[in-house]
């Protein structure tokens, strides 16, 4: 894929990202969200998505409220989350 | 089995070191002598050799005829090997002196330690100043203009007087999701459960209440009503057709957001700093981030180190440990990298690993990801050039 093409599909995650960050943010766990590359089995994929960032990654088998489970699109983007644990200043 | 040359070999070779080492090491540019196997067009051969360790290769022409290093020492071939100007290994938690390259532990006089970024330029009088975090520098706001900053930091040994090496100039104040109300309890926003409706797909920028209506149900829609989200309070109470009212209560809990952990500090002598990063070198252009983008930074705790670039524009909320206990700042606009660092790694310049370029700021992180503010974020802020 181009750069430019790449620049394109950032500058359409980043508009989802801001319209949702603020809701995304409040759901316990979750520690970020931001652009990236998807991941597939831990590996980067091409496709840039919005990827939420949470203190521990668990199965959705393992959530009992199925309303918490994050969800895998949003406005036609894919949502990737990912694990970072809880974030400190270093 | 054939009786092995090579330890007569090498005990005739060090008693050739022996003989000439004195006289080696006062030639010029000379810094240490061995006995090592010579080697012919970048290759190792098999031949014993006297090797000179020089600081640098210096063409024969240009040199005065006694610093000249012969060919061969008592029927030994010499090699000359260029090594540098070599010196104890400092580690970054040391005290350095007479000269302080960046990347050297730091602080406040109040905190443990962090990393000296780099040397700046104030771009109103282009005095020379020292970058790092406001939690290394500013103790996380509770400090004042003029406070001692040591090298090494606290943690490390810096003590106050005797190792202040700058004076805090100035800081982009860290504004904590729980600072409003002065430490109180984590507060849950209040939570409004009017009758079902669909988000607007037509709310804009204008419509600010709109937004927050729907928003706010999107949340209660998500917290449901299970164990799960049991310990969060959601009033049910709230008429929905009270909308202005409502819409100002959300908004006075608005998060505040913060784009930088960055300060500033005016040394005592300039003469004192390098301008340079340890092992990595001058860095004085700047590059913005990009998703791929193989990065590098020395720090005070795990010195060099090398990342990649995996996430931009990230919102993330940070744990800080402050004088006052823990507390949470939001940042928005931020990249995340692979693991490259931990605690005291603060205030590290973050380069790209190409072109030596700085790309960032270092604060903050975990075990599994590395946090920096994009370089001209940091240097708009502060009002400063590299």
């Amino acid at each position: 894929m181009s750069q430019d093409a790449i620049q394109a599909q950032i500058e359409r995650v980043s508009a989802v990202q801001q319209k949702y960050a603020d809701q995304l943010m409040r759901i316990p766990g979750v520690v970020g969200v931001a652009v990236g590359f998807a991941t597939k089995a831990g590996a980067p994929t091409q496709e840039v998505a919005l990827i939420i960032m949470v203190q521990q990654k668990m199965p959705e088998t393992q959530i009992i409220d199925t309303k918490m489970v994050l969800p895998h699109t949003l406005d036609g983007v894919r949502v990737d989350v990912q694990e970072t644990g809880l974030l400190t200043s270093f | 089995m054939a009786t092995d040359p090579q330890p007569i070999m090498q005990a005739q070779a060090m008693q050739a070191q022996a003989n000439h080492e004195d006289q080696l090491l006062n030639k010029n540019n000379v810094v240490g002598v061995a006995v090592g196997f010579k080697e012919s067009h970048g290759v190792v051969t098999e031949e014993l050799a006297v090797i000179v360790l020089v600081q640098a290769k210096v063409p024969l022409a240009a040199l005065s005829a006694q610093d000249v290093i012969p060919k061969e020492i008592d029927g030994l071939k010499t090699d000359v090997v260029e090594v540098g100007y070599l010196r104890a290994q400092q580690t970054p938690r040391e005290r350095f002196r007479p000269v302080i390259p960046s990347g050297v532990s730091i602080g406040h006089y109040k905190i443990t330690a962090g990393t000296l970024g780099t040397l700046v330029k104030d771009k109103r009088t282009g005095d020379v100043l020292v970058l790092s975090n406001n939690h290394v520098l500013a103790n996380s706001n509770d400090a004042l203009i003029g406070d001692a900053i040591t090298q090494p930091g606290p943690m490390d040994g810096g003590g106050n007087p005797a190792d202040v090496i700058a004076k805090l100039e100035r800081f982009v104040r860290l504004r904590f999701t729980d600072d409003t109300d002065n430490n109180p309890p984590p507060v849950n926003p209040p939570l409004v459960n009017p009758p079902p409706t669909t988000p607007d797909p037509n709310a804009t920028g204008c419509n600010i209440l709109g937004i927050l209506i729907a928003i706010t149900n999107f949340i209660a829609s998500l917290l449901g009503s299970t164990n799960r989200v049991a310990t969060i309070p959601t009033p049910q109470t709230t008429d929905a057709s009270v909308s202005a009212p409502t819409a100002v209560t959300v908004s006075a809990q608005a998060i505040p957001t913060n784009t930088v952990d960055a300060a500033l500090a005016r040394p005592v002598d300039v003469a004192m700093f390098a301008d340079e990063i340890r092992q990595i070198g001058v860095v004085n252009a700047t590059k913005a981030p990009a998703l791929g983008m193989q990065v590098r930074k020395y720090g005070r705790t795990t010195e060099l180190t090398t990342g990649q670039i995996n996430l931009l524009n990230a919102t993330v909320d940070i744990a800080y440990s402050t004088m006052n206990g823990q507390k949470t700042a939001r940042f928005t606009g931020q990249v995340i990298s692979t693991a490259m660092s931990q605690g005291g790694d603060s205030g590290s310049l973050i380069v790209d690993s190409v072109e030596n370029r700085a790309v960032g700021l270092l604060f903050g992180g975990s075990q599994l990801a590395t946090i920096f503010t994009p370089i001209d974020t940091v240097l708009n802020a502060l009002d400063i050039t590299l």
